[in-house]
């Protein structure tokens, strides 16, 4: 079987001047209004030197989720058979160029290309385990296993050598061993039509992501030199709940117009991955507005996510007027929400850059369901890329605008809970 | 198409997705049966995700954690029911001695963010329920039971000791998507002329949601 990167690259030129053309810049500095290219098109972290660790913990976890979610997609797009396998295995070699690239800022070229050649081998053995899957072989998913079990010392061993340490062999192989656990059950489940656990396997495996990516963060802060400010600060923290958040949102929903448009049997179980994703989120906004602000948020919420959905019914019934009627309540639900939350944040989180950020959002999900519906696969790939990235711009605005109008909210300073009995 | 994208498809089609397979394999277009026109649809049966597309509705119902009643700290011998205290123009309401207050305007102990439980280190005679408090240590159990009847975990990371004029408010109060619960009292020298001790601790712990 040829190797996934070569296989990848059969079906990039479609699509590789559009994502190669958004590589590069600084994913985690990026502009929440009108985001970088890099954030766009999932660049690398800074290059050493100007490194901050927020800025490397956000690009790693970004880029760490978004290799969860690709790796899923292209199991399921592989296990089931369908043809946009090859676009799936493009935008997975695309976010291997740029984990590669953000690696290779901290450990220059030498350590990147280990890194790459690590990595990409476990993509093959994942892609291998499902070509096990689909030919009914238990000897080949067996032999992936066990390729699989030994990329996982090999890669604890070069973290543990890169990290001075900070991240143990045996501390990598465990974290391996529950990424290899999450991504073969979900694809297991999916091929015995188990959607509702594949759809759970997948939520797991995203956010396994993010304690990987905050482990790494920590191991080479605290071993290189030169990488400024604090990786786990209340702000970055906020920062990364709300781009874990929003990312999977944005593919969730990506999975579940694709699901839709072509009347896959998985579209309950990935809506029902976006549900939970929709409480959770609701959840971490309560917290900010309130119980009364988080149920105003979660009703317009729910309502852009169904207009997302009439509009991909309307796409599969080729019905343009079902998808105009969409369009605009998404246009509505644009001026709406945006106004929602500059009110809500007393001006914190403003309107236009709200909106902007939204408008963007519409876009790129309904071009790449209009591109999967197509057939054009590596469209539809590209601009989910771009989508999936995007979400995290939006955090990066949010995130700010909610630190700054909880800095007029929250108690301030000291409790007074004593009253001196017990002091000499 | 790739060899091994063939290779996935055929067996596909000979294996137990062969439905899901014949609407994608070698079509080109693996929309399919999904892009069907309405009028087409009457010759072609609907596939059932489009039919769950069409019914699909967004969740809207948020499911919030029960208002919490009780607190156990089996580390130090606490148990008991809590109490509710809240905020006045920015400041916290202290709690009655004795008592073990649930910061109500914030957030309820198990929904995403911080939930707070404020009691007392000391009365003006003795020692009061979080007097041992500082004594928590890393793994420690924190049980809370809510009103439902549920009892949720949580389990200390860490104890931090602040100046009360260099209180980490971000990090207690700042909101978060994961389930946080924080546990202060006063510490530190007491300044008999303020009759205020000069510190908070605070006892932080995350939900053991295993």
């Amino acid at each position: 079987m040829p190797r996934l990167s070569r296989m990848s690259l059969v079906a990039l030129p479609a699509a590789g001047v559009m994502l190669l053309s958004a590589c590069g810049g600084t994913g985690g500095t990026a502009a929440p209004v009108e985001p970088a290219a890099g954030t766009d098109g999932g660049g690398a972290a800074q290059t050493a030197g100007d490194l901050t660790a927020e800025d490397l913990r956000i690009t790693l976890e970004r880029q760490l989720g978004q290799h969860a979610m690709l790796a899923v997609e292209a199991m399921r797009a592989g296990v089931a058979g369908q043809d946009h396998f090859d676009a799936a295995a493009a935008s997975l070699e695309k976010n291997t160029e740029d984990l590669t690239d953000s690696i290779g800022a901290v450990y220059g070229d030498e350590g990147a290309e280990k890194f790459n050649e690590l990595w990409s081998n476990h993509i093959d053995f994942f892609v291998q385990y499902t070509t096990g899957v689909a030919e009914d072989d238990q000897e080949a998913q067996d032999e992936a296993i066990e390729r699989l079990d030994q990329y996982r010392e090999d890669f604890g061993g070069f973290l543990d050598g890169a990290t001075e340490g900070e991240l143990p062999q045996n501390a990598v192989a465990d974290l391996l061993q529950d990424h290899v656990d999450q991504l073969v059950s979900q694809v297991d489940a999916y091929a015995a039509e188990d959607y509702a656990g594949a759809a759970e396997q997948t939520r797991e495996a995203y956010a396994h992501m993010f304690g990987t990516a905050q482990g790494l963060t920590n191991a080479i802060v605290a071993t290189q030199d030169g990488i400024s400010g604090d990786p786990e600060s209340p702000d970055v923290e906020l920062r990364s709940d709300l781009g874990k958040l929003l990312g999977e949102h944005a593919q969730t929903a990506m999975q579940a117009m694709r699901a839709g448009v072509s009347g896959q049997d998985d579209f309950d179980a990935i809506a029902g991955a976006l549900d939970a994703n929709t409480r959770d989120l609701t959840g971490a906004i309560s917290g900010v507005f309130g119980a009364e602000g988080g149920q105003a948020f979660m009703g317009m919420w729910a309502d852009h996510i169904d207009f997302f959905v009439q509009y991909t019914v309307g796409l599969a019934e080729g019905d343009e007027q079902a998808k105009e009627e969409a369009l605009q309540r998404l246009e509505q639900y644009r001026e709406d929400f945006s106004q929602f939350l500059d009110g809500a944040s007393d001006g914190s989180i403003p309107a236009e850059v709200v909106a902007e950020g939204l408008q963007k959002h519409v876009d790129d999900l309904v071009d790449q369901v209009d591109a999967f519906e197509s057939g054009e696969y590596d469209s539809a790939y590209g601009s989910a890329y771009d989508a999936y990235n995007h979400m995290y711009g939006t955090a990066e605005a949010l995130s700010g605008g909610i630190v700054d109008f909880m800095g007029g909210e929250m108690p301030a300073g000291g409790v007074e809970t004593g009253g001196g009995g017990t002091t000499r | 198409m790739t060899s091994t994208a063939r290779r996935l498809c055929t067996a596909a089609t000979g294996a137990a997705l062969l439905a899901l397979a014949l609407t994608s394999c070698g079509s080109g277009n693996d929309a399919g049966a999904g892009a069907a026109t309405a009028d087409e649809s009457n010759a072609i049966p609907a596939p059932s995700g489009l039919d769950a597309a069409r019914e699909y509705r967004s969740v809207r119902e948020a499911d919030p954690v029960a208002d919490p009643v009780a607190v156990a700290i089996p580390a130090i011998d606490v148990d008991g029911p809590l109490t509710r205290t809240g905020i006045d123009d920015r400041e916290l309401e202290v709690p009655d001695f004795g008592d073990m207050s649930w910061f109500e305007s914030g957030t309820a102990p198990g929904d995403p963010g911080p939930a707070a439980i404020l009691g007392h280190v000391d009365t003006r005679k003795g020692p009061d329920v979080f007097y041992r408090l500082h004594e928590l240590e890393p793994g420690d159990s924190v049980v809370v039971d809510t009103a439902d009847g549920e009892s949720l975990e949580f389990v200390i990371d860490r104890v931090e000791q602040h100046d009360k004029d260099e209180f980490p408010t971000e990090n207690v109060w700042l909101p978060g998507s994961e389930p946080r619960l924080h546990l202060i009292t006063c510490g530190g020298e007491f300044d008999r002329s303020a009759g205020s001790y000069r510190d908070n601790v605070i006892a932080f712990a995350t939900l053991n949601s295993s």
